[in-house]
């Protein structure tokens, strides 16, 4: 059945709140499985173009899925049910952090929660690097953006529009 | 720097980052680092961290954490315009791309963008982590802590607040 604007908005709700941690897992419990808007197969297309354009997963799941059912007020009903309760939360954290954040006794904690968070951002790139085969050509492209970023200080703007085409070259032509 | 300008800065530069976004929020932290830590030092390396740390453990889309370093900035309206600004243009990429009815199944082409920019994605996010703790670690204590967390969320399931937690434990005690 073809959602309301109403429902994309609540179903979104539900996936930005669910989020802890990455919002995807849920996005395809919620859409799939509960409101069965989509079979696994279209979720998979979604994400997959999703995950090929610039910008959060998330946020273009919640646009291309509101554009097909009801237009741009079902994007933009997706986007604000997603983002809307969790960065008023964010904010208030935010104002929180900031009260304490030169509170000597908690310096200690803060430099803790900083490491923890650096190395949960190193887990995501090797998990994301073991999902893929190891080829050279696929080597060569992840160890010339980490180096390019990283160690040459490059930006972003920069590597991207060097490597984007390049590597999508590269595997057009390993294709045939 | 005055406020205003400085606004203008942070916002400008997250709208250009958000165009070449791919791999989403994670794989911009290196830039946005760059201007509000090492550039203009609006934040300390561990404050930089400790947002993205929040936007993990908080729930929603961790590019939340272009809110908190907004707000950083500037306060929270600034906070609001920064996330607005990083996901504007992105965006209205994909409402066009919807409106054009572009579908991921069997097109050559789309394959070819998957597989071509899927190990450039790894870099920029090995990259990201690679900024983060250099900017981070100041300590035996703190180098043993990202270690761990990057060494217990890629080998087990545990949810990710429980290192961050873990962190601030740990770093409380040393």
């Amino acid at each position: 059945m073809r959602p309301t604007v109403r429902g994309l908005f609540l179903a979104f709700f539900r996936i930005g709140l669910y989020g802890f941690g990455g919002v995807l897992p849920h996005a395809r419990s919620v859409l799939v499985d509960r409101e069965r808007w989509l079979d696994d197969r279209e979720m998979t297309d979604i994400l997959t173009l999703a995950q090929l354009l610039p910008g959060p997963n998330i946020i273009n799941v919640s646009i291309m899925l509101g554009v097909r059912f009801r237009g741009a007020a079902g994007a933009a009903a997706g986007v604000l049910g997603l983002l809307g309760a969790p960065l008023l939360l964010i904010l208030a954290l935010g104002a929180t952090y900031l009260r304490f954040a030169d509170e000597p006794w908690l310096k200690g904690a803060f430099a803790g929660v900083a490491a923890a968070a650096a190395g949960l951002i190193i887990a995501v790139g090797v998990r994301l690097a073991h999902s893929l085969a190891p080829r050279p050509v696929v080597l060569l492209f992840g160890a010339t953006s980490f180096a390019a970023i990283a160690l040459a200080g490059l930006a972003l703007p920069v590597v991207v529009l060097a490597l984007a085409p390049l590597g999508v070259w590269v595997a057009w032509r390993a294709e045939r | 720097m005055d406020p205003l300008s400085a606004a203008a800065t942070l916002l400008s530069k997250l709208a250009v980052l958000s165009l070449v976004s791919i791999g989403g929020a994670h794989a911009v932290l290196p830039d946005v680092y760059r201007l509000v830590v090492t550039e203009h030092g609006w934040m300390t390396g561990t404050e930089f961290a400790t947002a993205v740390a929040l936007s993990q453990a908080a729930p929603g889309p961790n590019v939340l954490v272009m809110a908190l370093v907004g707000q950083y900035v500037g306060g929270p309206a600034l906070g609001v315009a920064a996330l607005v600004a990083f996901c504007l243009p992105s965006s209205v990429l994909a409402y066009l791309a919807a409106r054009a009815d572009l579908r991921a199944r069997g097109s050559r082409w789309l394959r070819a963008a998957k597989d071509g920019l899927a190990p450039i994605t790894v870099g920029l996010v090995l990259a990201s982590g690679f900024i983060l703790t250099t900017g981070t670690v100041r300590s035996a204590a703190t180098f043993a802590i990202a270690i761990a967390s990057a060494f217990l969320a890629t080998t087990t399931r545990i949810n990710p607040v429980w290192f961050i937690a873990g962190g601030a434990l740990v770093g409380a005690l040393t």
